[in-house]
């Protein structure tokens, strides 16, 4: 028994070097890189959303009253919600650059320059958006998540850092989860109503009217039936922010790594640039 | 009027709106499509507003008025609910224009 105690201890000792050896999420390759592509995700999304509005706007104006009040009513409403997508987007490059100084610091980069940029973009994310249209969080939601920073495994400046990051950035993550919900809702609510009218205009009347069916006719009838594709588009980006809030707090606690999500969003990014580059589903309800 | 009563009046919104966009106006007659043109801006534009804002910015006196119009919209909701001709529909619909607009002013 006494002969196996020397053992166990050494057994402990290499357990212990492999983990304080083994890098954490910070200093390997990956969060300036995921946070970019996180943003950016996001960023498209945002810009989706207004162009789906405006289309679906500007296809809904000629039914309206032909008069200077509503244009101009119309327009300001749209200038409005540019406005709030703008401040959205300068938002996620906060964060975007957060998540890169971050990066910095953790390899090695302890200039008074990082370190000052660091405290300033906590301080601007700490200034959630303001205006109307883009939903508040509490910031009860994330209270504590600071105690989940493993101190053990970050260096002293590392530590400090994700001690004063931890909530502020959480609750960003989180304040973009509801922003990107309201906007699947803002796209989907309208998606839905046009998709009615163009079955009823393209697919119900040619058909009821017993006119011949063209080609025309059975591509709508099938594209009819298949899902949206761009809503399913909007889900994936909706459940890969909420991944992006685990890996923050994986981050905080030193374990985990960003590869599954680089997939996630390199595959998305495309996706929706793809979605951008297709021809909008917005239908004149005429 | 509560954040919980401000979602319920987007839903409302949401709804009238919907209703007076898949309204077919090919079923309509001259009179009744400029009725509906009205209609549907002042709805388009209190749904656009409605999404644009935020309950807690809104002033207590907005809150209260909000309270009363959306009691309208609830009934226009309701109203045309059950109704399938086109014409009657808008004609449920458009006795709310003068709420739809101030709504959409108020947000």
């Amino acid at each position: 028994m006494l002969q196996s105690i020397p053992r166990i201890a050494v057994c402990i000792a290499l357990v212990l070097t492999a983990a304080c050896a083994s890098k954490t999420p910070l200093q390997a390759e990956g969060l300036a890189t995921t946070g970019k592509q996180y943003t950016t995700t996001l960023k498209k999304v945002n810009s989706f959303a207004l162009d789906h509005t405006l289309e679906f706007t500007a296809s809904l104006l000629p039914n309206l009253p032909r008069d200077n009040t509503t244009l101009l009513t119309q327009t300001q409403a749209m200038q409005q919600r540019a406005e709030l997508l703008q401040t959205t987007s300068n938002y996620l490059d906060t964060q975007a650059l957060y998540f890169a100084e971050l990066s910095a610091l953790a390899k090695g980069d302890t200039s008074t320059g990082t370190t000052r940029a660091l405290r300033k973009l906590v301080e601007a994310l700490n200034k959630a958006p303001d205006v109307g249209g883009i939903p508040r969080v509490s910031k009860e939601a994330v209270a504590g998540l600071a105690g989940h920073v493993a101190s053990w495994k970050h260096g002293a400046q590392v530590r400090e850092e994700l001690m004063r990051g931890a909530e502020p950035v959480a609750h960003a993550l989180l304040l973009n989860q509801h922003i990107l919900q309201e906007q699947i809702q803002w796209i989907t609510q309208r998606e839905a109503l046009a998709r009615q009218v163009e079955y009823r205009e393209k697919v119900l009347k040619p058909f009821v009217e017993d006119k011949k069916l063209s080609e025309t006719w059975k591509n709508a009838w099938i594209k009819h039936i298949k899902q949206v594709p761009t809503i399913e588009l909007l889900e994936q980006a909706k459940a890969a922010s909420i991944d992006m809030q685990q890996a923050w707090v994986n981050v905080l606690r030193g374990e985990g790594s960003f590869e599954h999500l680089q997939g996630v969003f390199n595959q998305l990014n495309s996706n929706i640039q793809a979605a951008n580059n297709r021809e909008p589903n917005t239908h004149d309800p005429k | 009027m509560t954040p919980s009563d401000f979602e319920t009046l987007q839903t409302d919104v949401h709804a009238v709106f919907s209703a007076l966009y898949l309204i077919d106006v090919e079923l309509l007659s001259a009179e009744e499509r400029k009725q509906h043109q009205q209609v549907l801006a002042a709805a388009y534009l209190a749904f656009v507003n409605a999404e644009n804002a935020r309950f807690a910015a809104l002033s207590a006196h907005a809150k209260n008025e909000l309270g009363e119009l959306a009691g309208h919209v609830k009934m226009m909701r309701e109203g045309m609910a059950e109704l399938e001709a086109p014409s009657e529909q808008l004609g449920v619909l458009g006795k709310g224009l003068d709420a739809l607009a101030r709504l959409a002013k108020l947000l």
